[in-house]
């Protein structure tokens, strides 16, 4: 009889336990829902609002509280911010200098790196966590010799400060996310190439680069970001407005901006301006984000 | 010269062409010859300029480099023992910086544990909260200037309707801190967060489940295994962002230029301000040096937390 009730017992039991864990389940997954949605609107406000206030009409700027969706729609706040600052001149100058840091780091460091990782010289590893230890070494304390070695050299107030060192392996961290990813490319493939009379250009250029694709283009797509988004080298390099690249020309839109709204800053202008700036990265990340992704996994996970 | 002959490619032609010849030699010397660039460029774009950041630091040079003057120590006993301004920007940057990596450190290390879980819409949240990271700064930074107005801005409409009271954000000598390190934690904690879920992600998975056998709670098991296994991925992501942190240059330009009065002048803007816009590069470069020190002291501070992380 006991028997019985012991093991008649969890079938009983079994029936609003589970109801319970599932309802326990299901009130954890609305709190982390709940949680998330909370977070997603904190991280996407201030794009969002940069979107809303570039679509608001000077009136609808300074209304209290605030509106959310601009009504009505102001589309021209973008015409006119573009007829207000040369974007597209700051934009052809931006991909100018993008593309050619791109190429510049990517050719430069993947040859670097592929001496670090697959020959032998003496001294090869000192070299190397040399190197390493300049990723450390914040850029500030080179910053004024450098600028006045450019200055010697007549190329302040051209691209040249901003485009140059990439074009000699300038970035450690590229050449430390290349060696590593060449060290894991089996010898085999590289042997059999050497055999049949490949060189190391041959090698590099037909069997590893074309294997290490991936982290090709997340060093690219780091790299052009990196360039996008750099705002305080331009400032100190670019003198010509005609010379200014985006993150800079936003500086003048500024302070045009603080002119062109009547009583007060044209606040829809600036978030046009940003917005148009911003707009291509956001693309680019769409795009290319699990190569971004990799390539911060990667950080964390070796570095 | 001749093993290039002796190579099948070679074998038609007996007499290699000069550029041939040049390309075996190079491929001979390529040991040595690869790293070179990386070489010449740490020595003229890093040794050189650092060896001359410590000249310039005990001279007085103007930016026309017209004139300099041999003044010694000077610099660095004005930078360190005089100059209450410098003091101020020590101060205001380990204050920066110091409270935005706790702050990323603990949201980031929330979102990688709710993100750490299989459910729908998982990639669209990801996505929404890596924006950030890629968001050109000095665009940001502008949007939250507009949305920090003291007056009209959204952030105190928010306040407003959560009943708290208004706030001054960066027009306020106490707040701006404070509004600078929201900015740059809501920059920074993508990363955090990404380097934190790839640790994650990579844990071994038996320690968890023995704690499970051995009916350990949710809260025993993360501070007692899941913190101490993560401990690498978390001096990588904080020291990552230190260094980021310290070289923040836009967003406080943008925003506040070390203002109001110097409430938010880091040692970067400062160190900008005496070099290029008063044109002191000899103090310029003292101010850097004194700045590089103090950054030196905190990575060997790091340094040792990471020793210790793998032992």
């Amino acid at each position: 009889m006991l028997q019985e009730t012991a093991s008649r017992a969890p079938y009983v039991a079994a029936r609003p336990a589970s109801q319970r864990r599932a309802r326990v389940r299901l009130a954890r997954n609305a709190l982390s829902y709940a949680i998330l949605g909370l977070l997603s609107c904190v991280m996407a406000l201030p794009l969002f609002w940069m979107l809303s206030t570039s679509l608001k009409t000077y009136r609808n700027v300074y209304a209290f509280p605030p509106q959310w969706i601009p009504n009505p729609v102001a589309w021209e706040n973008y015409a006119e911010a573009l007829s207000v600052v040369p974007f597209p001149l700051y934009f052809r100058n931006t991909m100018l200098i993008a593309v050619l840091v791109m190429a510049g780091n990517l050719v430069t460091c993947a040859v670097v790196a592929y001496g670090f990782a697959r020959l032998n010289a003496p001294g090869k590893n000192l070299l190397f966590s040399i190197l390493l230890s300049t990723m450390m070494l914040p850029g500030q304390v080179t910053l004024i010799p450098v600028y006045i070695l450019f200055q010697r050299l007549g190329w302040v107030n051209t691209f040249a400060p901003l485009i140059v060192p990439s074009w000699f392996a300038h970035s450690a961290f590229s050449i430390f996310l290349f060696r590593q990813f060449f060290m894991s490319i089996p010898h085999e493939l590289t042997d059999a190439a050497k055999i049949d009379g490949a060189n190391h250009f041959v090698i590099l250029s037909r069997i590893i680069v074309p294997l290490s694709k991936p982290v090709v283009a997340t060093l690219g797509v780091f790299t052009f970001m990196g360039v996008w988004n750099d705002f305080f080298h331009p400032l100190i390099y670019l003198q010509d407005q005609s010379k200014f690249t985006l993150a800079l020309g936003l500086l003048s839109l500024i302070s045009a901006a603080r002119e062109a709204g009547a009583g007060g800053e044209a606040w829809n202008l600036l978030m046009a301006g940003s917005a148009m700036v911003i707009a291509p990265m956001v693309v680019v990340f769409f795009f290319a984000q699990r190569y971004f992704i990799e390539g911060i996994t990667l950080t964390g996970l070796k570095g | 010269m001749q093993t290039v002959s002796a190579r099948p490619g070679g074998v038609e032609k007996l007499t290699p062409g000069l550029a041939e010849r040049v390309v075996s030699l190079l491929d001979r010397r390529l040991a040595v010859i690869l790293p070179l660039p990386a070489i010449v460029v740490m020595l003229v774009l890093m040794g050189y300029p650092f060896v001359n950041t410590l000249l310039l630091s005990i001279q007085q040079v103007d930016l026309t480099l017209t004139r300099s003057v041999f003044v010694g120590t000077d610099n660095f006993r004005k930078v360190l023992f005089e100059d209450e301004r410098f003091r101020n920007s020590v101060f205001v940057t380990v204050y920066f910086s110091m409270a935005s990596v706790t702050l990323e450190l603990v949201f980031g290390m929330a979102m990688a544990l709710v993100l750490n879980r299989e459910f729908r819409g998982l990639g669209l949240i990801r996505t929404l909260f890596l924006l950030p990271l890629v968001a050109t700064p000095t665009a940001t930074s502008v949007t939250w200037m507009i949305m920090m107005e003291p007056s009209i801005g959204v952030l105190n409409y928010l306040l407003e309707i959560l009943g708290l009271p208004p706030s001054l954000w960066i027009a306020g000598p106490t707040t701006v801190i404070p509004s600078l390190v929201m900015v740059n934690v809501w920059h920074g904690v993508p990363f955090v967060m990404l380097i934190l879920l790839a640790g994650l992600r990579s844990l071994p998975k038996e320690p968890f489940e023995s704690a499970l056998i051995d009916g350990a709670s949710k809260v025993q098991v993360f501070v007692h295994i899941t913190l101490p296994l993560l401990r690498p991925s978390i001096v990588v992501a904080l020291l990552f962002r230190t260094i980021d942190t310290l070289k923040v240059f836009d967003a406080i330009w943008i925003m506040t230029r070390g203002g109001p009065g110097r409430a938010s002048e880091t040692l970067h803007v400062y160190s900008y301000l005496t070099a290029f816009e008063f044109y002191d590069l000899g103090y310029g470069s003292a101010v850097i040096l004194a700045f590089m020190g103090i950054i030196l002291a905190i990575s060997l501070v790091w340094m040792k937390v990471r020793q210790r992380s793998w032992i």
